[in-house]
């Protein structure tokens, strides 16, 4: 299905959204990125947000988050309207992230950064589950983390977003730039976490994506053209041609 | 041989003094990206705060008393102002780096005038306590106690600024801010406060070290602190913005240099700390120990 004005999933279904974008628009300088995106991410499922590079992917993630602008629309986490509230009120709220670039803070320890995503009242719990889910970061708690491999360095912004009860996670290309067997690490821990936390995820491999994912959202050129299960797009070639081009990754 | 004691000593005390100074610019520019050009007015502020405590309190608590009151009350009073300029004048300009300088450039100014209006321009002694301007000897060298005094605060504060950046959670906050500060933001972090408190622990700084700055002239005037501040601004470049530990081993490089240069030769002094700063910028641009490109 190709939507023209796309429903959002999970409406008249009986289940809310947990997160619900309705007809946001965002710029960066004078370039309107963001045309009137709208889409639900369903509690307790992979939402993955796909499109060709500057279709908008991390824009939304961005603009979800606060740390770009809303220009016009409407954004609701748990039944909430979050427009406005500040990035990390926002993410106290239950929302985690890992960024595009990973963002570890390379002068730190791995120890030291995970302590430092960990929120006052988070569970006591939370380091010891992430390094049950990457047993190398506490061989290598001591290490800067600027030293670590781009895999390593991954798997500790992806425990970053983890050492917390999040209830939403947003998650931006995490098998970007890792060699094969680092992704398919990466997409065993994302795997070995799927169901118990909501998450929206944007991948532009489109093999993860099919491992991870439940629902997908298809943007092209700052609009949403396609909502619906992640297995349709895996089995749309005409869709994946027309809107993921080469840059979804078999 | 106590000619050496005593320019070393005494070098070791105006490095102390750089060093107070400079650790405050240096954690403000680390986290917060800010060239505070206000921090001289602080140290002066800091002085006076200090000069007007002793004066009211010396009756009452003596003079080591009053001392001791100064120095708690220029840290307080200087941190609060510090907080105060943060939270009314910067805070609304985080986005716009030029007006930021421009900004604490013109507290700077409007702080000494200020000081000059309300305590007037010429120069005042700084009262303190006979033991601290007594002598002792040291290899043959006599050498007054506010130096020696000057030098343990410093080093008592470099080993608290690192347990605070090392140890304690702010601190990591203010390390991570350093490197990413919209990433330590998308860990739920309050970056606002962070910078609130970071820029008030610089003014408290600033403030104590005005206090030590006044006992190692023994005198203080509304420039006292702007003079001063060239030579911390050259120490933190030297030492590496955003790295206290830098700022204190360029601090005790300048600090000897300079009072070397100033004995053996009327001239050579500043023109030493100015070389110093020109090498460091050819050779290693990024200072002695700073991660900042």
């Amino acid at each position: 299905m190709i939507a023209a004005a796309p429903a959002i999933r999970g409406a008249g279904s009986g289940v809310e959204p947990l997160l619900r974008l309705t007809d946001v628009h965002a710029y960066i300088g004078e370039s309107h990125i963001l045309q009137g995106v709208s889409f639900g991410a369903l509690p307790g499922r992979v939402t993955v947000l796909l499109g060709r590079n500057g279709a908008g992917k991390t824009t939304t993630l961005r603009t979800i988050l606060g740390l770009l602008p809303a220009a016009r629309g409407a954004i609701d986490f748990a039944g909430e309207a979050v427009v406005g509230v500040r990035p990390h009120a926002l993410v106290r709220r239950g929302v985690g992230y890992v960024p595009e670039d990973r963002d570890v803070f390379g002068g730190l320890t791995v120890a030291e950064n995970l302590r430092l995503a960990q929120r006052p009242g988070a569970p006591r719990d939370g380091i010891a589950r992430v390094h049950a889910l990457f047993p190398d970061l506490e061989r290598r708690a001591g290490q800067r983390a600027g030293s670590l491999s781009g895999g390593q360095q991954q798997m500790v912004a992806i425990a970053r977003a983890l050492v917390n009860d999040n209830r939403l996670l947003l998650i931006d290309e995490p098998s970007k730039g890792l060699a094969p067997v680092v992704v398919t690490q990466m997409t065993d821990a994302l795997a070995a976490i799927k169901g118990t936390t909501t998450i929206l995820l944007v991948e532009q491999n489109l093999a993860v994506a099919r491992a991870l994912g439940d629902d997908a959202v298809v943007l092209d050129d700052g609009r949403v053209v396609f909502t619906g299960a992640m297995s349709e797009v895996a089995e749309d070639a005409a869709l994946q041609a027309r809107y993921l081009g080469a840059g979804a990754r078999a | 041989m106590s000619t050496i004691v005593l320019l070393t000593l005494t070098g070791l005390a105006l490095a102390a003094m750089y060093f107070l100074l400079a650790a405050g610019l240096s954690l403000i520019f680390g986290l917060m990206d800010v060239l505070n050009f206000a921090h001289g007015a602080f140290f002066t502020w800091g002085a006076y705060v200090a000069w007007w405590t002793v004066g009211r309190a010396a009756d009452v608590l003596g003079p080591t008393g009053a001392f001791l009151l100064a120095l708690v009350a220029a840290t307080l009073a200087v941190a609060a102002l510090a907080a105060a300029v943060e939270i009314g004048l910067l805070r609304p300009l985080y986005r716009r780096p030029i007006y930021q300088v421009l900004v604490t450039l013109g507290i700077g100014l409007a702080l000494s005038q200020l000081t000059s209006v309300i305590w007037r321009p010429d120069a005042r002694p700084f009262p303190q306590p006979d033991w601290l301007v007594a002598t002792s000897t040291v290899f043959g060298a006599r050498v007054p106690n506010n130096r020696f005094l000057l030098i343990a605060a410093a080093l008592a504060v470099l080993g608290g600024l690192l347990l605070f950046l090392r140890r304690t959670r702010y601190g990591l906050i203010v390390r991570a801010g350093a490197e990413n500060r919209e990433m330590v933001q998308a860990l739920g972090i309050d970056v606002d406060r962070a910078f609130t408190l970071v820029f008030a622990l610089g003014g408290a700084l600033a403030g104590l070290g005005g206090v030590f700055g006044a006992a190692y002239f023994g005198s203080i005037n509304p420039n006292f602190g702007s003079v001063n501040l060239i030579f911390a601004f050259i120490v933190v470049v030297i030492g590496g913005l955003g790295s206290v530990t830098g700022s204190a081993l360029a601090a005790v490089v300048i600090g000897l240099a300079q009072q070397f240069g100033n004995y053996y030769t009327s001239w050579a002094g500043d023109f030493v700390v100015v070389l110093l700063l020109a090498v460091v910028l050819l050779v290693r641009p990024r200072g002695l120990l700073g991660t900042l490109q």
